[in-house]
Parts: structure tokens; sequence; C-alpha cells
């Protein structure tokens, strides 16, 4: 039988509601990207030196390359992603500016307060920071992400784009010197 | 005196304090506002993509086209080309479609009409498809693959022939799009690159979400 072969719709028809699927399910991703992801990613960016408000400006920025590359974005692997893009932005923009405005002095450690207050987490945070700032930029950026936040030498390695023996001398000679560090300021507080 | 626990202690009570900071909620929310009206206002994602991956697809294409069209000797002009049917056992014998885009390798709606008014010709026999609640056929069409897979590497014609049972016995198969993707990679090992190149367009043309035409990309420009 000889059938007229002809298109039933209009194309914007057709291509429509496909179109609206897809882009509602990539604004449902990326809102639960945001979600899951944003105050780790803002964390890693305070410990290795921006101030709140910058942290929050990189952040940002850091989900609008997200945005750009969700498709690219390996299942499981988003915050690995972020932080390492996080990180990238950090040191192109703000780490240099922000090196400047470091306070060198580390503040005292109240040991008699309990570590559930507020007051008391700020102190160990602002400590924490203090510390943090004496080490180089590379040192300190490899053991936030695994000290703090809990990444394997190899996710470092990764993100960082560098050897992972790199990364495991770079987390070894942090460690000493954070320690060293610490120690001395634990003798100054408690001689 | 300060001991290596005191020590240890401090560190961990400084890693909670880390990670019990919190932004503001205000910065929060405002960050997702921005962040959801700038996806609103980006181009939709079947068009975005890096300039540079995007170049380089176009490039690789239109050399495929050039080549393919000087060693046939026919003038390269955007000429309705007839394609025959030669993996696409299901749909109609023959459709009418223009040769890959040159300048954008989206499909026209031209295209997505015809390929959209093809598939609801009616077919010459009914065939067994598998479905979620026949795992028998979805296996065999699995080990078609499968064979297929291997046979990619190690004995390259026979893995066509192997593609031809699977387009035959499953002509809406489950894994059709898989079966087109490795039978382009056949195609490219056994350098019928005429071939291959009708097949990726096609694929490209059919694709909407831009996940195949990742794949399909990747195999052309493999070495």
């Amino acid at each position: 039988m000889l059938r007229v072969w002809a298109p039933m719709k209009p194309a914007a028809t057709l291509a429509q509601p496909a179109t609206v699927k897809l882009e509602s399910t990539r604004r449902a991703r990326l809102a639960a990207l945001y979600e899951a992801n944003y105050d780790p990613v803002w964390r890693v960016l305070r410990r290795i030196g921006l101030d709140s408000a910058r942290a929050a400006d990189v952040a940002h920025q850091t989900f609008l390359v997200a945005m750009e590359r969700l498709d690219d974005i390996e299942t499981g692997k988003e915050r690995a992603f972020l932080c390492a893009v996080a990180v990238r932005i950090a040191r192109k923009n703000a780490m240099g500016q922000q090196r400047e405005e470091l306070v060198n002095e580390v503040p005292e450690l109240d040991s008699g307060k309990r570590p559930d207050d507020e007051t008391e987490q700020a102190r160990l945070r602002k400590l924490l920071d203090g510390l943090l700032q004496k080490l180089t930029e590379d040192l300190r950026v490899a053991l936030v992400l695994h000290d703090v936040e809990g990444y394997s030498q190899r996710e470092i390695a990764e993100m960082l784009e560098i050897p992972e023996g790199t990364a495991a001398s770079r987390l070894r000679r942090a460690r000493e010197q954070f320690d060293a560090l610490l120690g001395a300021h634990m003798k100054q507080v408690r001689p | 005196m300060t001991t290596p626990n005191d020590l240890e202690k401090l560190k961990a009570a400084m890693r909670a304090a880390s990670e019990a900071e919190r932004p503001a909620p205000a910065d929060r929310a405002a960050g997702l506002e921005r962040l959801l009206a700038a996806e609103a206002a980006a181009p939709p994602p079947s068009s975005r993509g890096t300039l540079a991956v995007r170049a380089g697809v176009l490039a690789t294409l239109a050399l495929l086209i050039a080549w393919w069209f000087s060693t046939r000797g026919t003038p390269v002009a955007p000429l309705p080309v007839v394609i025959p049917a030669v993996v696409d056992a299901g749909a109609p014998p023959l459709a009418v479609v223009p040769p890959p885009a040159i300048v954008e390798p989206e499909p026209s709606p031209a295209v997505v009409e015809i390929i959209d008014a093809g598939t609801q010709l009616p077919k010459p026999a009914a065939k067994p498809q598998p479905s979620e609640e026949d795992p028998d056929l979805l296996a065999r069409e699995l080990a078609l693959l499968d064979r297929a897979r291997q046979q990619l590497h190690t004995q390259t014609p026979d893995a066509l022939a192997t593609l031809d049972a699977y387009d035959k016995e499953f002509p809406k198969g489950s894994l059709r799009i898989e079966a087109q993707l490795v039978r382009l990679e056949v195609l490219m090992k056994l350098d019928r690159r005429d071939d291959a190149t009708r097949l990726a367009a096609k694929l490209i043309a059919k694709d909407r979400d831009g996940l195949v035409k990742k794949r399909v990309e990747r195999i052309i420009e493999a070495p």
C-alpha cells in the first residue's frame, strides 16, 4: 500500500516536550547538586583562606562552572569535582588578594570552655585557620582536603592534577609543619 | 605539659569546629536563586558544549564529507542524499534526509519530522521484541552485542555479520542504539568511512539529549 510520508505535526510541537523535560531535569539536578554540596565547598574555601564573603563568591562561580559542565560530572564524584573547581578558582582569583589580609597572630585557645560552645567553636576555627595560614598554599590545600574534608590521597591527586606521590609528599610535609606549629602554640598557652 | 594525646584531641576539636561552620542562610539561598536564574537564561543543553569540541567535530565531519564526495566524483553541495537503510532494517527502506550539517550538527526540524513520521510507518513483519518481561530475549540481544564487540578487535568483518543478524532479529531491540554504535566502530575499523559517515549523521540526527552524539564523536575521532 502506498502511503504519503509526511510530517504529522509541526516540528516545534514535536521537539518541545522533550526539551522542556530535559530542562526541568537539569534544573532539578543542579538544585540538588547545590543543596548537597554548597556548604562543604564553601567550607573548603574558608579553610584555605578566604573570608566568608569571598568564599560565597567563589562558591557561586564554582556552581556556574558546574552548570556548564553538568553533563560531564561523573555520578558519585560531584563533590570532588566541585572542590577541585573551587580550589582552582580560588587560587586564580581570590587567594592572592586574601594573603595580604591574613591574620598573623594565632589566637589563644581557652581550653576551659566546652567544645560544643559556639564561641569556643569559633575560637577553634580561628586557631585552625591561623595555623593553616602559616603553611604554604600547596600544603594548606592538601591538608584541608585530606585532614579536614576527608579526601583520599588519590582523590586529592586527581583534584589538583598532580601525581599521587606529590600529593602524599605534600600531605606529609603539611602535617609535620602543622603539628610543629600546633605544638609551639600549645607551649605558649600551657607552658 | 602538652602530650601528643592533647594535640590529637585539639586537632579533632578543630576539625569538628570546622564541620560545624555554615555559610549564611541568606547567601546560600540567594546563590541558588542566582544559579537557577543563570540556568534558565542559558541556551538549551543540546546546544551547549565547548567551542573547541564543536569545532573539532565539525572539522572532522566536514573532512569526512568532503572526502566522501571527492571519492565519488559528486559535487560537494548540500543536496538531499538518499540513504539506503544499511543498518536500520526496521526503518522504511528509503529516507530522504539532507547530508550531515556542515555548519551546525543539530538535527534540523525537517529531519526530526521525517524521522518521526517514518517511525509511524508499518513494519513488514512483527519480530519478537525484548522488554523487561522478556529476560531471555534481552539476554539474547546482549549476547549478540557482546559477540560483535569481541569480533570487533579480532574478526572485524564477522562483527558486521553478527550485527546484521542482530538487526534482523531485533529491528526494534532495546539495545538498538548500542548496536548501531558498535556498527559505527566496526565500519571505522574496516575503513568504510562513507558508510560510517552516513551512520554517524543518522545517529546524531536522532539523538536529542547529546549522549549518543558524544560517543559518536569519540568513535569517529579515535585514531
